[in-house]
């Protein structure tokens, strides 16, 4: 069983891991106290770096690096779209 | 040995055979449909979600404080390790270790079911300090994304239980009926990672 955690699927998951640490800890600084993280630039590193886990999690869990083209455009539009509307409303919502 | 149950050969995972052929939709067509399909309803919740954020900037900002980001951060590294769990579980099934394999799906399904526990938890606390889905704009959307969320978690729990049947029912399981599993599993993960920092992180 512990042979199967020597896969590239362990690293993606510890990088996974590392990034939503990252984002946790970035996201809970920002906007608060006296010396706060810019929380707008926050806001946008925090949901570029989401959008990044969501797709490992689509390209390497769930396989679609070897999937057809128009899976692969599809799953990538779709998180670009997320993002820059995400931001966008952000932005004009402030 | 294989060879001996009456199983379409292209369900078949044959032993330590990878899925090694380019350009293949991984699972099935139609859970692809499905998973487009959620993808764009939520995009559509996320974007009424940050509609009535800047209609209510104030109030979400305020109600937000009322969520744990620590445990929220814990739900997705919870979260992460099923989705690796279930991916090794897929690997192992294709390698022939349908034992292993039936391991990494039960520590996916615990992972998935300490998820649903710990929501449970924190919905019982926000609710006993009155914080309910009429409270305000962002309670009701907090709610009701989470729950939505969750409802689909509970669904990926019962896909698993099918699939821990499939690898125990003494023949070769179905490639495909894994894949399309493991595909769900993950839309369930990956939807979460984007729900986590748009409900407790932004500022």
């Amino acid at each position: 069983m512990v042979l199967y955690f020597r896969s590239t699927l362990t690293y993606v998951w510890l990088l996974l891991s590392a990034l939503t640490i990252f984002i946790w800890w970035l996201g809970t600084r920002s906007g608060t106290g006296s010396r706060e993280i810019n929380a707008s630039g926050a806001v946008v590193v925090v949901f570029f770096f989401a959008c990044v886990k969501a797709r490992l999690v689509i390209q390497k869990f769930m396989e679609v690096s070897r999937a057809p083209t128009w899976l692969r455009v599809t799953c990538d539009s779709w998180l670009a779209l997320t993002f820059g509307m995400i931001v966008s409303f952000y932005f004009l919502g402030r | 040995m294989h060879a001996s149950f009456p199983v379409e050969e292209r369900d078949i995972l044959i032993p330590g055979r990878e899925r090694e052929t380019n350009q293949q939709i991984p699972g099935d067509p139609s859970i692809w449909v499905f998973v487009i399909g959620e993808m764009v309803a939520f995009s559509c919740y996320f974007a009424a979600y940050m509609w009535d954020r800047g209609q209510h900037h104030g109030l979400f900002l305020q109600a937000q404080r009322d969520l744990s980001q620590n445990v929220a951060a814990l739900n997705t590294l919870v979260l992460l390790a099923s989705s690796l769990f279930i991916a090794l579980s897929v690997h192992a099934t294709r390698a022939g270790d349908f034992a292993i394999a039936s391991r990494f799906l039960t520590l996916g399904g615990t992972c998935g079911a300490a998820f649903v526990v710990s929501k449970a938890f924190e919905w019982s606390s926000k609710l006993a300090q009155g914080l309910t889905l009429g409270s305000n704009a962002f309670f009701m959307h907090y709610y009701m994304l989470t729950g939505v969320h969750l409802f689909h978690v509970l669904l990926g729990l019962v896909f698993l239980g099918i699939l821990w049947r499939e690898l125990n029912k003494g023949s070769p399981p179905r490639a495909r009926l894994m894949e399309v599993g493991a595909t769900y599993w993950h839309m369930v993960d990956f939807l979460w990672i984007i729900i986590f920092p748009l409900l407790y992180l932004m500022r």
